[in-house]
């Protein structure tokens, strides 16, 4: 009985490093939580865990390795985007740190939940197979249906978390399906080994806009589109935003998009090239779509959750111009953006946390009245952050923009660039609103409420304005970093 | 960094930032409020100081770009940090240095969070010098809208009454029309960048207004491309000059800005519009220019009436003076397009003017309404016999912005439209801008005497007083320059010269447009 040999499969671990040692990090959090309930602890081990994946990262940054027969890869994107991302979830834990006792959701769970969702975020931007692909959508969703209904006495968090999975389960069908009706046409999974196939396609002659290839690609599209909250797939965005807990909402405004763009940005540049004219125009008008849409309904918001609810979404049809512009300009511009905006949304989110009193989620404009008195350093920040939304010089908002229309100029997706800028006004009228409301209207005669600047919080929205400052005013700093970034074709 | 001037020092850097120095000092100055006003005051004072050595190490005769000094900022992108300064620049620069002190002195009663105030207006200082020194397409650009942001704040914060409508009329507006600039200058920056790298060149010199000048033709660009490109850098410029129709933002943008603010807007933030103009319509796009150089002036004199009209029309005096403003900026834009020595040098020459005439109205307007907090042209008059001194200043000045020969108003005017009149705009839009100087003086007229002559009514103007020491001192070298001007041009009209008569020959030798291409 001793033929059956157990084959050990040959475990790549620069591939495999960052999310793997984050995921077993997360669960030793989660093993440590039932032991303390300091979450000072359990904090600090976060970060610590966070730090070292990104040292991970940096240990082998600039080589291209693929393993797991090319289902995964560890390429200077990958990293590069992984950063950003665990920068993102650094943030967002600070940001949390002194909100979740303090509306009474002081359960351990909570961090290591935000490790396994990023873990799924790292996997998936390095995921290079159709079948990678969707472990990791499915790995960060998993976390985040639950993270969304975190504060679930509350009753419209439940409806959030009850609506992300419906919603969420529906998209994660059309990608099943999706790669199940590419895997027919073509025979494989492998993103490079799909160009192939499609290239033979076309040296002997057949026709490449097969309905069920199309269709295929489609349904994918629609459930990235789904994460990253693109025009028409966005509807679920304002109400999750708004029920789910603020960090949470922060967190998901930022690296549940940046780790769906990665994942999009592979599969159409790598697997895709020779349907680029077909994708393009489509996700031309998608683009177009959001970032009017987005914007446009952002204006008739009075509840700043939900105004940054459509501004995320204005701020996905941008992205979404990076991605669509297939060239090294896109890929570097739309990492920049990426940071840009990771360091931005967040600090604007952590504004609201500091602001936001127990058992009062629902936060409307006209809170902020004279903030600019009360708290004039957090009005201040917030400033920042408004002035960098809306993509006003000298903030990174404003540098990663440019990068982003250039590469759509380049590409010649001209009047994308030019409804990204008309778009662009329309967001200055509500950003602008903001700052009109902190520093320009008293408050009303009612007792002022309180801040909870904290210290950990403090630290966040700190780190943020710098990032912002930096990224606005030494944007060579990253554009070098960024720059002449590749999609590894492993075959 | 790479320094070109003889100085041995980064002089256009250290004058640009050392005003955000300042307001970074005034954050430490918190709760201080005299200490921060002298501060301010004495630290703007030591930026004009700064600012002097440009003029007096200025060479008459060279036409490039003097105290040029550079550094490779974004090389990915082609972008360099690169200031540069010229005939045309050099007294708009100095202006700006000469006047944001005199602003500041003029708001010692701001009493409400004094320090923002004046760590704003530094701030605004170091954004107009920005502009008027940046030669590189994408850090003007910075510049240009970082200038909105304290605005906005000066505006929002120490305003009258309708100031967040105004305050955000200006920011949308003058955003709304920078942002297709913005596109014209990714569009400009590619091509360069592109025929750099065909050349076998360096790329890292894309976005600099040289580099463009000297290869915009080679791009290949059509006809209608030249003309949107050049469209979408007039676009933002008419709106910050105003040029009629896009003015509608300034009335109230001036009304209800702080003095201070509104004498910054006035003298220097306008300026920014024409000097856009010279730099980057006429210079990247001479062809287009000489092609458009009739409707722009055609606008540019509707400005003229039409501007003067309303100010007629005004009851409020500091909407009058803004309407002026509209009327006034209209001459300049006139003298830009005429696209010949006289008539840019009278569009220059006529912006430090109306810097020093109309930046001293706003601030005897401003001065007035402190004590009597009425702008009502009807509730005014006989202060000549209360409040003498500030009538002779306002005098003065009213006379200045007419235009009175022996005032620096008269040369600017008189050199704008000989320039008109010997262009092809020709004589027919000159004799409607020589209306626009009788109107001029039909309607300051009709202040100066509504103020200063018939009844005086101690009840609808109280608690008048003569103006301080500290008043006479800020209107003071604002009234000498007037008249230095006014009686010696040349002395400010030379160093100009030589890069005004080289502009003159780059546009006449341009290309023509390929009609049809």
């Amino acid at each position: 009985m001793n033929d059956l040999t157990f084959i050990t499969p040959e475990i790549n671990w620069t591939v495999l490093g960052m999310p793997a040692f984050l995921m077993i990090w997360a669960m030793l959090v989660l093993i440590v939580d039932m032991f303390t309930s300091d979450r000072r602890v359990l904090i600090t081990l976060c970060l610590i865990g966070l730090g070292v994946t990104a040292a991970l990262g940096a240990l082998d940054y600039g080589l291209t390795v693929s393993g797991f027969s090319d289902m995964l890869v560890f390429d200077k994107f990958g990293v590069l985007v992984n950063w950003i991302l665990l920068a993102g979830t650094a943030l967002t834990l600070l940001i949390a740190f002194d909100y979740m006792p303090r509306q009474n959701l002081n359960q351990g769970e909570f961090y290591p939940l935000v490790l396994f969702a990023t873990s799924g975020m790292l996997f998936l931007v390095q995921a290079t197979d159709l079948v990678t692909i969707f472990i990791g959508v499915e790995t960060l969703s998993i976390a985040l249906y639950v993270l969304t209904g975190f504060a679930v006495p509350q009753f419209k968090s439940g409806e959030a978390a009850i609506k992300y999975l419906l919603l969420g389960g529906f998209a994660a069908g059309f990608l099943v399906y999706g790669i199940a009706l590419i895997y027919g046409m073509t025979g494989k999974t492998n993103l490079a080994q799909i160009a192939t196939e499609l290239s033979t396609w076309q040296s002997t002659g057949k026709a490449l806009d097969d309905p069920i290839l199309l269709a295929g690609v489609g349904f994918v599209l629609i459930a990235l589109g789904f994460k990253v909250s693109m025009f028409p797939f966005h509807a679920w965005t304002p109400d999750v935003y708004e029920g789910a807990p603020t960090p949470v909402t922060a967190y998901m405004s930022v690296a549940t998009k940046g780790a769906a763009f990665a994942a999009m940005l592979r599969f159409l540049n790598v697997a895709f090239p020779a349907l680029k004219p077909e994708w393009q125009l489509l996700f031309g008008l998608f683009a177009a779509a959001t970032m009017v849409y987005g914007n446009i309904v952002a204006v008739a918001q009075s509840n700043l959750k939900r105004m940054l609810a459509y501004s995320s979404i204005a701020h996905a049809g941008y992205m979404l111009l990076g991605v669509l512009a297939a060239s090294e300009k896109g890929i570097s511009a739309f990492t920049v953006y990426l940071l840009a905006y990771t360091l931005t949304n967040l600090g604007a989110f952590a504004v609201l946390i500091a602001l936001e009193n127990r058992g009062m989620p629902v936060f409307e404009l006209k809170d902020l009245r004279g903030l600019g008195k009360r708290s004039p350093l957090l009005a201040l920040a917030m400033t920042v952050f408004m002035f960098s939304l809306a993509g006003v010089p000298p903030t990174a908002g404003f540098a990663s923009k440019f990068g982003i229309f250039r590469a759509a100029w380049d590409a010649n997706l001209d009047y994308l660039a030019i409804i990204g800028v008309i778009t662009s006004v329309v967001s200055a009228f509500f950003y602008l609103r903001v700052i009109v409301t902190m520093w320009m209207r008293d408050a009303e005669a009612t007792e002022p409420q309180p801040t909870y600047a904290t210290a950990s919080l403090s630290l966040g929205v700190l780190v943020a304005v710098i990032g912002i400052v930096a990224v606005g005013l030494l944007p060579n700093i990253f554009t070098d970093l960024a720059k002449a970034l590749v999609l590894t074709v492993a075959q | 960094m790479t320094n070109t001037n003889d100085l041995g020092f980064t002089i256009l850097s250290l004058v640009v930032f050392l005003p955000a120095v300042g307001a970074i000092i005034l954050a430490f100055m918190r709760g201080q409020r005299g200490a921060a006003r002298i501060f301010a005051l004495g630290w703007s004072t030591l930026v004009f100081a700064v600012s002097l050595p440009l003029l007096f190490n200025f060479k008459h005769d060279a036409a490039g770009l003097q105290f040029y000094e550079y550094f490779n900022w974004i090389p990915d992108w082609g972008v360099r940090y690169e200031l540069g300064l010229d005939g045309i620049s050099l007294w708009l620069v100095l202006l700006t240095t000469f006047v944001t002190p005199l602003a500041i002195w003029s708001a010692w009663n701001v009493e409400d969070k004094t320090n923002n105030f004046l760590m704003l207006i530094l701030l605004q200082e170091t954004g107009m010098l920005g502009v008027f020194l940046a030669q590189d397409l994408f850090l003007f650009y910075i510049f240009w809208e970082f200038t909105l942001i304290p605005m906005y704040f000066l505006i929002g914060i120490w305003g009258g009454k309708r100031r967040i409508y105004a305050t955000v009329k200006f920011f949308l507006y003058t955003f709304a029309a920078s942002v297709f600039m913005l596109i014209g200058i990714i569009a400009l920056g590619l091509l360069n960048y592109k025929y750099l790298a065909q050349q076998g060149l360096p790329t890292d010199t894309a976005f600099q207004v040289q580099t463009l000048m000297a290869n915009i033709n080679q791009f290949g660009l059509s006809d209608t491309q030249l003309k949107l490109l050049f469209l979408s850098f007039f676009v933002a410029f008419a709106v910050k000059v105003p040029l009629w129709p896009v003015h509608t933002w300034l009335p109230d943008a001036h009304v209800e800005a702080p003095t201070a603010g509104s004498v910054i807007l006035a003298a220097v933030l306008l300026k920014m519009g024409g000097y856009g103009m010279i730099r980057f319509c006429v210079q990247l796009f001479p062809q287009v220019a000489q092609e458009w150089a009739r409707p722009i002036a055609l606008l540019a004199v509707i400005g003229i009436i039409y501007g003067a009209v309303l100010s007629y029309a005004q009851s409020d005096i500091k909407k009058l003076v803004a309407y002026s403003s509209v009327s006034h900026m209209g001459f300049i834009v006139l003298g830009i397009f005429a696209l010949n020595e006289v008539g840019l040098q009278g569009a220059v020459l006529q912006m430090i003017n109306h810097g020093l005439s109309t930046g001293a109205l706003f601030l005897l307007i401003g001065m007035v309404y402190e004590r009597t907090h009425t702008r009502e042209l009807a509730d005014y008059g006989g202060l000549w016999k209360v409040v003498p001194v500030f009538v002779y200043f306002l005098l003065f000045a009213t006379m200045a912005s007419v235009g009175l020969p022996g005032l620096n108003g008269f040369v600017g005017e008189f050199l704008i439209m000989l320039g008109a009149f010997d262009s092809p705009i020709g004589w027919t839009f000159t004799a409607f801008a020589a209306v626009g100087v009788i109107l001029a003086a039909v309607y300051l007229l009709k202040m100066f005497q509504g103020i200063a002559s018939g009844p005086f009514s101690e009840r609808r103007t109280p608690h008048l007083s003569d103006l301080t020491r500290r008043e006479v001192a800020i209107l003071l070298p604002l009234c000498i320059l007037m008249l230095v001007i006014g009686l010696y041009s040349p002395y400010f009209t030379r160093p100009m010269e030589t890069t005004i008569k080289a502009l003159e020959a780059f546009v006449a030798n341009a290309a023509p447009l390929i009609a049809g291409q």
